[in-house]
């Protein structure tokens, strides 16, 4: 799994790409906790995620709480079917703001 | 990795010992009797026993009969919490079981009859008679052990079960050496070793009775009570007279294959040593008994090996485990057919020294034995095959294919091959004996050639274990060890192996995931011992069947439910969702989990 950082002012976005499993998704984790301070919002783009299990899951709400912790926005963007998939199995797509391949924010 | 035998390999191994013990307490119980018999009254007793055995078979029949269905009937409704209608089984099995004992007792002043007409009244008349007399007495108590030998071991005490077994054995080896060698009552010494053996230990179930495991409990109420105190009484003792009819019913119904074991065994033997008395003479009537008994002998040494398949065979392929079904096969065979391998060269180098063992220790009925022994022993190997396939085919759910099996192995084809070769042999002036048997060697091969033919004729193009051949599913098997990095490759190769067989990627991702959430709450919470694990993966035509065995600590995810706060998530329960059904068994030590999903189509 590769994970790249764009930041445009106070605004973050993480590419993530590749498998978020067990064993690589810590490194979500550590990327998220890298964010600077100010960092007041935060898209993860999954256009290239192949894959998530639970473990990935964790790493995208404990990123939720850590913005909703200081009042700042968060969404998961650019999601393929399979992806989704997990997260409305969870409930997640109604609890965060997660968007599909098709959706663009506003 | 490729899928490997580990578990498997040890599961054999812990099943394998306490197995041979209990098959060996059994038969060397019955092996050391006929010795004794041998040794101390004579070659003629010992064949005055042999032929006797018939009516003690019969008296054995209502016992066994309701005692294996009855308990294996009782067994299914605790388990499917009826305990009324458990209880029920157990109390008519029992009473009908006792009550055809008390009549087999009253059966006993029939006795000089049924010797004569066993004996054809020969100079084995006397001794049959007294044996068949005691045993027909005795069967009150021999109806109420068979009882308590099934339901026991079925009703959570399966330790007190073995012991009763093992206790009633030595008391019955212990007074028959006291009685035959101390006393003038001859064979009937041997039968009454036997009653009472069966009947002390049964001091061995007050530890039962007083288990708080116990589940089953004698009922009076099932054939109704003789105080009608209400004008609906007669209706009502209508009803539980139906219900007790009902309880026989399941009890007998479920006993069918053990009570056509027991006629077919019967029939044997009463046709084969109706012959042999009477055409060959009662010197080969020995030499029959020690054959028979080397036949128990083979039972002993590897009736625990084979009995392993039914015990892990029947489990592992209800899970359509083949590859461990192969090992488990491999193994049994590699084992078994090694130890058959020493004991037919100690049989057949040394055959004096087994027969002396019996009591036959010179002369021309050595002599005869030896030579007899030499030609029987060569069933053996057929014997061991076909005794296979008798469990085999039983625990891989052909019970027809099982069922021809026992019934040519154990009656329909040594019968008439015994009458052809007889007959034969004394218009060709041939030995008697030895042509008898080589008509035991004909029967077994017999036996495994019919069986083959069949299956061929019914299986076409199925090998010999009958399984599904690998073109038919698509099966991803493999044994991992429990780690991290093998929870982050199996997945990959999951989602890979699902999309070559055009699965949906939605279902194959999904599956991938569940699959990891399966492996890694094993690696994190199984336990120190849980080091290996069993991937098997089966795509069939509409569906996923994901199976994982691990050597961890007992879990039954199905049972899993954790208190989840709005942002909390559990492998489990993401599982959960994913699956269209969840399976759990804790089977031979090991946590077996089964997945299920629909297999859903690729869109193109």
């Amino acid at each position: 799994m590769t994970i790249t950082m764009k930041t445009e002012g106070t605004a973050a976005t993480l590419h993530v790409e590749g498998w978020l499993d067990t064993q690589s998704s810590p490194d979500l984790g550590k990327a998220v906790k890298a964010l600077p301070e100010e960092t007041a919002a935060l898209i993860l783009d999954f256009k290239k995620l192949e894959y998530i299990s639970s473990s990935g899951l964790r790493e995208v709400v404990a990123a939720y709480k850590k913005m909703k912790d200081k009042n700042g926005t968060f969404s998961v963007i650019h999601v393929g079917n399979e992806v989704m998939d997990v997260f409305r199995l969870t409930g997640f797509d109604k609890k965060l703001d997660i968007r599909s391949a098709g959706e663009v924010i506003r | 990795m490729e899928r490997n035998e580990k578990l498997i390999k040890t599961k054999l191994w812990q099943y394998l010992l306490p197995s041979i013990m209990m098959t060996a307490a059994l038969q060397l119980g019955n092996i050391v009797d006929t010795m004794l018999v041998g040794n101390i009254l004579g070659a003629d007793a010992m064949s005055a026993v042999k032929v006797g055995m018939t009516v003690d078979h019969i008296m054995e029949i209502p016992g066994y009969v309701l005692g294996v269905g009855g308990s294996v009937a009782a067994g299914i409704l605790l388990g499917k919490r009826k305990r009324d209608e458990a209880n029920r089984v157990f109390s008519v099995t029992l009473t009908v079981s006792v009550l055809c004992g008390i009549l087999f007792a009253l059966l006993s002043v029939t006795s000089p009859m049924l010797a004569k007409a066993l004996t054809g009244g020969g100079s084995l008349l006397r001794d049959v008679e007294r044996f068949v007399f005691v045993t027909l007495l005795g069967a009150p108590v021999i109806s109420l052990a068979l009882q308590f030998m099934s339901y026991v071991a079925v009703d959570n005490n399966p330790s007190v079960a073995s012991a009763y077994v093992i206790v009633s054995n030595v008391i019955n080896l212990a007074l028959d050496y006291l009685i035959l060698k101390f006393t003038a009552l001859g064979t009937a010494g041997a039968a009454l070793s036997t009653v009472l053996g069966y009947g002390i230990a049964m001091l061995v179930l007050i530890r039962y009775l007083r288990s708080p495991k116990r589940m089953l409990r004698y009922v009076m109420s099932f054939g109704g009570g003789k105080d009608r105190k209400h004008p609906g009484e007669d209706a009502k003792q209508g009803r539980r007279e139906g219900q007790a009819a009902g309880a026989f019913v399941l009890a007998f119904s479920t006993g069918v294959p053990t009570l056509l074991y027991m006629i077919f065994l019967t029939l044997k033997d009463l046709g084969l040593n109706t012959m042999i008395v009477r055409l060959i003479g009662n010197d080969a009537m020995a030499v029959y008994t020690v054959c028979t008994n080397v036949v128990l002998l083979v039972e002993l040494l590897v009736g625990g090996i084979i009995g392993t398949i039914a015990s892990i065979g029947g489990v592992i392929y209800g899970e359509k485990d083949y590859f461990g079904i192969r090992s488990l096969v491999k193994h049994v065979l590699l084992y078994s057919y090694a130890v058959l391998a020493v004991l037919l060269v100690i049989l057949l180098v040394f055959p004096e020294a087994v027969v002396a063992l019996f009591g036959i220790t010179g002369g021309a009925l050595l002599e005869m034995a030896a030579a007899a022994l030499r030609i029987f022993v060569c069933s053996l190997p057929f014997y061991l095959l076909n005794k296979f396939m008798t469990t085999y085919y039983q625990s891989t759910e052909k019970t027809k294919l099982s069922g021809i099996v026992t019934s040519l192995q154990t009656c329909v084809a040594i019968l008439p091959l015994a009458v052809v070769f007889l007959f034969a042999a004394r218009a060709a002036g041939l030995d008697l004996l030895n042509a008898l048997m080589a008509a035991f060697v004909f029967s077994e091969i017999l036996t495994a050639v019919t069986v083959c033919i069949y299956r061929k004729m019914k299986y076409k193009g199925q090998g010999f274990l009958l399984l599904p051949k690998r073109e038919e599913e698509a099966v991803y098997d493999i044994s991992v060890v429990a780690d991290l990095e093998e929870a982050e490759r199996v997945p990959r190769e999951i989602m890979e192996f699902c999309q070559a067989h055009q699965v949906d990627a939605g279902r194959a991702n999904l599956l991938a995931v569940a699959a990891e959430e399966m492996l890694v709450n094993i690696i994190r919470y199984g336990g120190k011992k849980a080091d290996t694990i069993d991937i098997n993966l089966c795509i069939t035509e509409d569906t996923l069947l994901f199976r994982l065995r691990d050597n961890g600590v007992p879990f039954d995810p199905t049972d899993y439910s954790a208190d989840t706060g709005e942002y909390e998530i559990h492998g489990i329960e993401v599982v959960k969702n994913i699956t269209d059904r969840m399976q759990y068994m804790r089977v031979l030590d090991l946590n077996h989990t089964v997945i299920e999903m629909k297999r859903g189509c690729r869109e193109s």
